[in-house]
């Protein structure tokens, strides 16, 4: 190595700009090497699949100054951890070189206590310069119900195991009582235990690679760097939000679980910016659910520190310093400020979904408001909740297992004013996520998917559409005491908004058929391949509510899920009929949709009929006008 | 007796011809876009006139040939593949589409929108068959022939040229597969068709069907074109069959690389990877880290204990491609890559290039933004009037002028602190990319001798090497024309290889029977084609990971009978590499090991003769011709001396420049250079 | 659609401008339709009709928990938002209140 010190700050503290450059992205680098060891290592499809990891950097203090591009749920929530970390533990145990805390609890950081974070603090010539994070959510955690996210949980007792900054690694050595303790109390601890080491080998990647960095810019540089990326973080996020017009927006969505049962509850989000600030007020939002259908306030922070991220502060960098123009208001006792100890399993699937869309919704309004290159970003509902099968029992290997299926991280993206939005474009919260293999599945799990493919009408339509989401079925095939249940939001209402005349999405659907026909019907050449053909088979058919307690699940028995698309943008009756009649071939669309909610008359071989369209949509303009009524004359009767 | 190697490339055809007493050419020909055989025919006839012959002579007396072609790469990327079509099973239509999502890139990007690559075939062309086989290959829901039928004629009638099969579990069992083939034949025999069974008998719905899928796209073009090549060689005289060169890091004789088209996807890169192995050999060099620097990308090649490095999983202009190939890993940086300065202030190079049209500012072809090639020139890296040997002279002004209008004035510098920034920041991407790769194999960089090539890997690898920690650098003789010496100078390969859960405790005798079987499988499939079984050798590999995992890692395994020592020795050797990567406190051997794969490459050992340089070049004056300021950090007087002028084992001292015919050596200060037996110039710091 | 030009107009929603410098009244961009101040609730002054959501959908799904309100521009019949209203809801939620435009 080189010993010489490039980029001394001079005299004024300001660091040559081409070294900070190359300096940031190195970093970066060091942050994605981290995220990738840790895929390797780990053996749950959530996180080498899903994406659901990320390493991040913190200051001594525990300040986020530079994170990767794994789950930016938890960027914020995790600097919770690094600041709790050194409030508690400083004095006692103390805080030394080689260590590494292990928590989970919700309420001091992350979502749910399947977010496992590992923080280590990073020594250099004995002085603690800086803190690296691994986050991973991992599928078990000793719960009430499997998985962790709980269909039955009333309280946080019932959602795990917490682990409040453990030792697991103490001046070096790596701690076995406590990794038993930790993987021994949980379904699956090969699972758990394997995702552990996959934390503690990002944290050795990043710690190590962080280390020859500072050999080789100097304490110096680097201490002044990490300030520098704060504070540009907040310095850039000011001048954008200086660019955009002042006022307040508005909006509301409805969940329809508390967790326990089906019913509905309102999520609501004002939003207010002027100036170099802006304010995310919840006031009016839902009391908190007496089920898993609440956000602790660390959940909340970082479901937004996400949202901002994707959409307003797009292309900025991604630490604490670009959200400090933000504030929020969450009203205590609420479902996004849940008042220890409520159950908060549901917080990253069903309740985030809901307080990030209301969000987006606003910030998609304010960006149109604000027109130029901010126009492609005014974007319909993409991020909407969805709703997760899970399974519990005894694999094909005779080996216990705990499986989760995350094919709705390939949801449909919204629409822009200017295209439709991506078909199965993925979850934007995990930007590293990609879906299971179903091979690689098959492999693992006693279960069989019939298909996975386009799920027609999933996209809100518009004048441009909804990307679509997908729809899967899933069979028992092989397993021993199998039980089956699931976890979200949006069967009854839709996580999803649309935009100026959009549709929102429509919602998720799920139903098992059981005791069918199929086996006799597969052994005859026949494979059912959508919810129709799975409807015709015998069998009994029981369509599952958002959040499923467990029911035993024998061979060939199915379970069939339709997730999320994207929100439209724009009337949909001035999509081009050409457009329209695409969507049918490609079935992305229906017929009956086309004609119904497009208003696009198309022939027997789909074809559009231009005349007829023109017809076809005056008539529904002109029923509009017939049967709408205006607000203000129409009193408490309304139309 | 001649031994020829070929390589075309998008501007150049490289010949590298060698005779039986090892005397050897290297030529360049312009590539005839359209009608590549011309260039070629130029390059031998170039060549040929070195040996004091023609180009009939040396045809009718070759002894080998060996080609790399970018016809499957061109036909990729310019999307003019065959009418593709694809047949799957029932409820899996999409896979190919949604890609599992397909925004894996790294690193990720988290924007609201994006677009997949265009499919390569149409959506109403993806036609399902009712059928189903489980994980352990049974037979679950029969193959329902009406419906293949059905599909096929449909796909027919539509002037379908090409078909993939791609169905579930079709490489733990292939009934389905071959018999949706026969009905193919059978009733369309004009149709190619691609079973996944036998392209990429590997484990991943959507990768094996996207791999197959690509096959199919580009076969047709391929055949067609190698048939024309080794026919038109044969009417000019030539006796022997062409060998040629795959992205696997060998050559197939040109009969079997008909079979799996898709393999030439990328073989120019691995030529050069392939050249890096051979120059190690040479020079005795085990560690090696091959940059070749040229217009648009910058690609990395390792070599690790004198073998090219594989991945199992590559992506061409977006397109998913599950089959070992060496791992060369591309990023966009090179001569032509543009510099600006973003929203943030930030100063960025690449990925955009200027290309050759227009190319950097300074070439005056109406290029106004500015690149690294006009960085280069306004630091006195590069002399404009001895670009390419003096055969175009570039313009500074220009450079200067577009590095001072976009760079210089937003950032508050001047024109040559701007140029120097462009350069650094280029050069740190290409190091931070040549880091992930070696630091996520657990490699130390500082270990590895870098070998530079490319039109600009010269110029700039002595700024990337130190920051690597890399104390020694090699341009070989031949860095302009790499890639045709590493495809002269491979042997003949194939893998064989067997997907499947082998569970601990491992019994010896079953991995020699499965390694038995791969070996005879090679062995008959070589032979079969004529090639000598004496030259044959094998080398065998297993993958292991801990239970449960995704991601393996290969450990390579003795040639022989295993006895069960070695795989105890096997499973220590994972958990070491297995440590090495991921530090302590990782290993798990409690969370049970097992074996995914198990293979054998197959390899042709061919005589090809070592090249002899000596003997030519030793009337070299030994000294600089002139010296001139050049900017390293500020400005230095550097000798610069001609390729031509330098003596085989005399050491220079840096700060200075060497002029190659195609390319610029650049040693900084406190850098030291000469020139090797083989004409290599080293680097050492 | 036409590109906006935003220095001329404000626009505060896909189908709905007003004149900042003028007398800021939303104006619907197809037909012209004067809806009332920028400072008031457009959707006040739409034609409202409430249905069943989905109902567009070939498959039948569990009950709904929530209905659409749909707002029309009362000039022309352009769908200017379909918001989701549970129950209680009784007044048009006012989604978009501009205070002043952005800086030039």
């Amino acid at each position: 190595m080189e010993t010489q010190r490039l980029g001394k700050p001079d005299q004024l503290g300001q660091l040559d700009k081409v070294e900070y450059e190359i300096f940031s992205h190195r970093l970066f680098n060091i942050v994605e090497e981290g995220r990738i060891a840790m895929g390797h290592v780990s053996a749950s499809p959530v996180v080498v699949e899903g994406g659901e990891t990320l390493c991040a950097f913190y200051t001594p203090e525990g300040e986020g100054f530079l994170t990767g591009a794994g789950i930016l749920l938890h960027v914020t929530g995790a600097a919770d951890f690094v600041k709790r970390t050194l409030d508690w533990y400083r004095d006692d145990p103390g805080i030394c070189d080689g260590d590494q805390f292990l928590w989970n609890d919700p309420y001091v950081g992350g979502q749910h206590t399947q977010d496992n974070i590992i923080v280590k603090p990073i020594f250099y010539q004995g002085d603690l310069v800086a803190w690296v994070g691994s986050f991973m959510h991992t599928h078990e955690t000793g719960a009430i119900d499997p998985t962790g996210t709980c269909p039955r949980a009333t309280e946080v007792f019932h959602e795990g195991i917490r682990s409040f900054g453990l030792k697991i690694m103490d001046g070096g050595r790596f701690r076995q009582d406590i990794f038993n303790t930790v993987t021994l109390n949980t379904r699956d601890p090969d699972l758990v235990g394997l995702d552990h080491k996959a934390k503690i080998a990002g944290n050795n990647v990043c710690a190590r690679l962080f280390l020859e960095l500072v050999d080789r810019y100097g304490l110096d540089f680097v201490k002044t760097a990490m300030r520098k990326m704060i504070d540009d973080g907040e310095k850039m996020a000011r001048e954008r939000l200086r660019k955009l017009p002042d006022g307040t927006w508005h909006s509301q969505l409805y969940g329809d679980s508390s967790g326990l049962e089906q019913r509905p509850f309102k999520v609501v989000c004002t939003v207010t910016k002027k100036g170099e600030e802006i304010i995310f007020d919840y006031t009016g939002t839902a009391e908190q659910n007496p089920g898993s259908l609440n956000a602790a306030l660390p959940a909340t922070k970082g479901r937004l520190f996400c949202v901002l991220m994707s959409q307003l502060f797009w292309g900025l960098p991604w630490n604490e310093g670009t959200v400090r123009p933000m504030r929020l208001i969450a009203p205590e006792g609420t479902v996004v400020n849940a008042r220890f100890p409520a159950a908060v399993s549901n917080a990253a699937i069903g309740m985030g979904g809901l307080l990030g869309e209301v969000a987006h919704e606003c910030i998609a309004k304010m960006l149109h408001a604000a027109g130029g290159e901010f126009l492609e970003d005014a974007v319909s509902s993409y991020s909407g909740s969805a709703q997760h099968a899970y399974w519990y029992g005894i694999n094909q290997a005779g080996k216990r297992f705990v499986g989760t299926v995350l094919d709705t991280f390939s949801r449909g993206f919204g629409a822009t004013p200017f295209r439709d939005g991506v078909d199965t474009g993925g979850n934007v919260i995990a930007p590293a996520g990609s879906i299971a293999d179903v091979e690689m599945f098959e492999l693992k799990y006693p279960i069989m998917y019939l298909f996975r493919q386009h799920a027609r009408d999933s996209g809100g339509p518009g004048r441009f559409r909804g990307g679509v989401g997908g729809e899967a079925a899933y069979m028992m095939f092989g397993g021993r005491n199998v039980t089956m249940g699931a976890y979200g939001c949006g069967l009854q209402t839709a996580v999803s908004y649309g935009l100026f005349g959009g549709y929102p999405a429509p919602p998720s659907r799920t139903f098992a058929v059981m005791a069918s026909l199929l086996k006799e019907r597969m052994a005859g050449g026949w494979v059912p391949a959508s919810a129709e053909e799975l409807a015709s088979m015998g069998g009994s058919k029981k369509e599952l509510a958002a959040n499923q307690p467990e029911f035993a699940v024998g061979d060939y028995d199915v379970v069939f899920n339709k997730w999320l698309g994207g929100g439209g943008y724009g009337d949909p009756l001035t999509r081009d009929p050409e457009a329209v009649a695409r969507d049918l071939q490609d079935r992305a669309v229906s017929r009956q949709a086309a004609e119904g909610v497009y208003g696009v008359v198309l022939d027997a071989e789909g074809h559009p009929d231009l005349a007829a369209t023109a017809r076809r949509r005056e008539e529904i303009r002109a029923e509009r006008l017939r049967l709408g009524r205006i607000w203000e004359n129409a009193g408490t009767e309304l139309p | 007796m001649y031994f020829i190697g070929i390589d075309v490339g998008g501007t150049f055809t490289d010949c590298v011809a060698i005779d039986k007493n090892g005397k050897s050419v290297i030529v360049k020909s312009p590539t005839t876009h359209g009608r590549l055989l011309e260039g070629i025919f130029n390059a031998i006839h170039l060549a040929a006139e070195s040996f004091d012959t023609d180009g009939q002579t040396l045809l009718q007396e070759l002894s080998q040939l060996c080609h790399g072609t970018t016809i499957s790469t061109n036909t990729l990327l310019s999307k003019s593949g065959a009418k593709t079509g694809l047949i799957t099973t029932k409820g899996h239509r999409d896979a190919l589409l949604m890609m599992r999502v397909g925004r894996l890139t790294h690193p990720p990007k988290f924007g609201l929108q994006f677009d997949r690559p265009e499919p390569l075939v149409k959506r109403r062309h993806i036609k399902e068959v009712s059928e189903r086989i489980d994980y352990k290959g049974s037979v679950v829901s029969p193959l329902i022939e009406a419906d293949v039928i059905q599909a096929v004629d449909e796909l027919a009638a539509e002037g379908i040229q090409a078909v993939a099969v791609s169905l579930l579990w079709a490489f733990i069992n292939p009934v389905h597969e071959q018999a949706i083939q026969r009905i193919i034949e059978q009733r369309h025999p004009e149709i190619h068709v691609t079973l996944s069974s036998e392209l990429a008998p590997f484990i991943g719905e959507y990768e094996r069907t996207s791999t197959t899928v690509v096959n199919s796209y580009v076969a047709l073009r391929l055949r067609s074109y190698l048939k024309n090549f080794s026919g038109t060689l044969s009417e000019r005289g030539m006796e022997v069959s062409p060998l040629i060169m795959q992205a696997t890091g060998g050559l197939l004789p040109l009969q079997l690389s008909m079979e799996s088209p898709i393999t030439t996807i990328n073989s120019g890169p691995v030529g050069g990877a392939i050249a890096c192995r051979e120059l190690g050999k040479l020079t005795g060099q085990p560690n090696l880290l091959g940059v070749d620097m040229g217009g648009t990308s910058f690609d990395i090649a390792l070599i690790v204990d004198g073998m090219t490095t594989v991945t199992l999983a590559s992506k061409f202009a977006g397109y998913d491609i599950s089959i070992p190939f060496v791992d060369v890993h591309s990023i966009g940086a090179g001569g032509g890559s543009i510099a600006r300065v973003d929203v943030a202030g930030r100063l960025k190079v690449g990925p955009e290039s200027a290309e050759s049209e227009p190319g950097p500012a300074c070439y005056d072809k109406g290029g106004t933004e500015p690149t690294v090639t006009d960085a280069d020139v306004l630091l006195g890296l590069i002399n404009p009037e001895y670009y390419v040997a003096g055969r175009f002279a570039l313009k500074k002004e220009l450079a200067e002028k577009a590095i001072r209008e976009k760079i210089a004035a937003p950032l508050g510098m001047d024109a040559i602190e701007a140029a120097n920034g462009i350069l650094k920041v280029v050069n740190s991407s290409m190091v931070d990319a040549m880091r992930t790769r070696t630091i996520q194999r657990g490699l130390d960089p500082r270990e590895f001798t870098m070998v530079a090539f490319g039109g600009c890997g010269a110029t700039h690898a002595s700024f990337l090497a130190p920051d690597l920690g890399i104390r020694k650098i090699l341009v070989p003789y031949s860095d302009t024309a790499f890639s045709a010496n590493g495809v002269l100078g491979a042997d003949i390969l194939r893998s064989f290889s067997v997907t499947d859960i082998f569970q601990p405790p491992f019994d010896a005798d079953t991995f020699n029977r499965v390694f038995n079987q791969l070996d005879q499988e090679g062995r008959k499939l070589f032979t079969g084609v004529g090639i000598k079984e004496e030259i044959l050798d094998f080398m065998h590999f297993v993958e292991m990971r801990y239970r449960g995992q995704f991601y393996s890692l290969e450990i390579p395994m003795p040639p022989r009978a295993l006895t069960s020592a070695d795989l105890e020795k096997a499973l220590d050797d994972f958990e070491d590499l297995y440590e090495r990567f991921y530090g302590t406190g990782t290993r798990f051997r409690e969370a049970g090991i097992i074996a995914t794969r198990l293979r054998s490459d197959c390899i042709g050992k061919l005589a090809t003769p070592a090249m002899q340089l000596n003997g030519r070049g030793k009337s070299g004056i030994g000294r600089s011709y002139a010296s001139r300021k050049v900017y390293f950090d500020g400005w230095a007087d550097t000798a610069i001396y001609r390729f031509e002028d330098l003596l085989i084992g005399k050491e220079h001292e840096g700060p200075a420049i060497v002029e190659k015919t195609g390319s610029t050596v650049v040693v900084r200060p406190g850098q030291r250079f000469s020139l090797d037996e083989h004409y290599n110039l080293a680097i050492e710091m | 659609m036409p590109e906006p030009n935003f220095r001329e107009e404000l626009r505060i929603h896909d189908q709905l401008a007003a004149d900042w410098h003028g007398d800021r009244v939303i104006r619907c961009r197809q037909c012209g339709h004067a809806f009332g101040s920028l400072f008031q609730n457009y959707k006040e002054r739409a034609l409202l009709r409430v249905r069943k959501p989905w109902e567009y959908l070939p498959d039948r799904r569990p009950g709904e928990f929530v209905e659409y309100w749909e707002f029309y521009c009362p000039g022309c019949g352009v769908l200017l938002a379909v918001d989701p209203m549970g129950p209680g809801d009784r007044k048009p939620t006012w989604d978009i209140r501009i205070a002043s435009p952005p800086e030039e």
